[in-house]
């Protein structure tokens, strides 16, 4: 076979070269051994997907603090009558809630409701407005962070909790 | 897709698939894990977060790095997740701020960390120091109310506390 053998300048004789001698005259390859570095990779990966959670983006939404031994009202002016928005937990554990604002007879339920209903109030008396959150301690935290937030988002600027015992 | 190479006929039929895109793919899947996970720190509590309808919560990355300000974070008695209406998930369990358990109730031991918090803001020259509630939505407003009592008692001379409540920011759903 051709690819098997060998000519010798000036000697008819066509010589035999095994296939292990010819692998050793090849040029010394070098290879890096791709197998353990690949599982390795594939580990890591499995590890990342299975343990990822991705979190929610949080935020603040800044507040005030009452003053200390007081009721958050105290701070307030005296003077402006203030907007009071009381939180009355409904439903068996107090999974739900209704808002009650000062000057509306019927209670809210719907956080888009309390905003527009706020947006009147802050036309009608100015973003300056006291306003007082009197959530019963039963209450859900969730409530009261949405009407914290539709007050922030309304634009009212002077917000105090009630000191509720 | 995977190249498949067929080398010459004679040969014994050696067949081989391109690693190379894949490790590629692989390598770029890897990156992109490790770069946007982020590993809870003791500072936040594994805990469920209200997202208010047209939330007004901004993710302020400044107040984020600052050295001058504590995370009260209020952890709910819920068993999961999924738990969102029972009476069970409306009790607090405790407070942690920074990997310190505080127990429901003990007022001092709360106004003594929050106080803490405010004397290292004016040891390192903070006019304001930021108190930040990171409630569970599912406790009762009362073990909030405690927190914010706390934070008004632990005030300190010369530095202003200001107050920050967490909430989830976008719409619904993102």
């Amino acid at each position: 076979m051709a690819r098997s053998t060998r000519k010798i300048e000036g000697d008819e004789t066509v010589h035999y070269v095994s296939q292990r001698a010819k692998r050793g005259r090849e040029k010394a390859r070098i290879a890096v051994p791709m197998t353990a570095m690949i599982d390795v990779t594939f580990l890591l990966l499995i590890y990342f997907i299975l343990t990822t959670t991705f979190r929610q983006k949080e935020g603040q939404i800044p507040g005030t603090l009452p003053k200390a031994g007081t009721s958050g009202a105290a701070t307030m002016e005296k003077l402006q009558t203030p907007i009071k928005i009381t939180l009355h937990p409904t439903g068996e554990s107090n999974e739900s809630v209704a808002y009650e604002v000062s000057g509306v007879h019927e209670r809210i339920v719907d956080p888009q409701i309390l905003k527009s209903v706020l947006a009147g109030r802050k036309e009608a008396g100015g973003a300056g407005s006291p306003v007082i959150i009197n959530a019963r301690r039963d209450v859900r935290w969730r409530y009261v962070v949405e009407v914290f937030n539709q007050v922030v988002a309304n634009e009212f600027s002077n917000i105090a909790f009630q000191n509720t015992t | 897709m995977a190249k498949i190479k067929v080398f010459n006929k004679g040969s014994s039929g050696d067949v081989e698939f391109n690693m190379t895109p894949m490790i590629d793919c692989t390598f770029l899947l890897i990156i992109f894990f490790i770069l946007s996970a982020t590993v809870l720190t003791d500072a936040l509590a594994e805990l469920e977060l209200h997202r208010p309808f047209e939330s007004q919560a901004n993710d302020n990355k400044d107040l984020n790095e600052l050295p001058n300000r504590i995370i009260v974070n209020v952890i709910s008695e819920a068993k999961d997740k999924h738990d969102t209406d029972s009476r069970e998930s409306s009790l607090a369990k405790e407070y942690m701020i920074t990997g310190d358990i505080i127990r429901v109730g003990d007022r001092e031991a709360l106004i003594k960390r929050i106080r803490q918090g405010a004397i290292k803001a004016q040891d390192d020259d903070f006019k304001e120091y930021y108190v930040e509630i990171r409630a569970d939505h599912r406790v009762n407003f009362g073990a909030v109310q405690e927190v914010l009592k706390a934070a008004a008692a632990a005030g300190i001379r010369g530095v202003n506390t200001k107050m920050n409540i967490t909430a989830l920011t976008g719409k619904p759903g993102t």
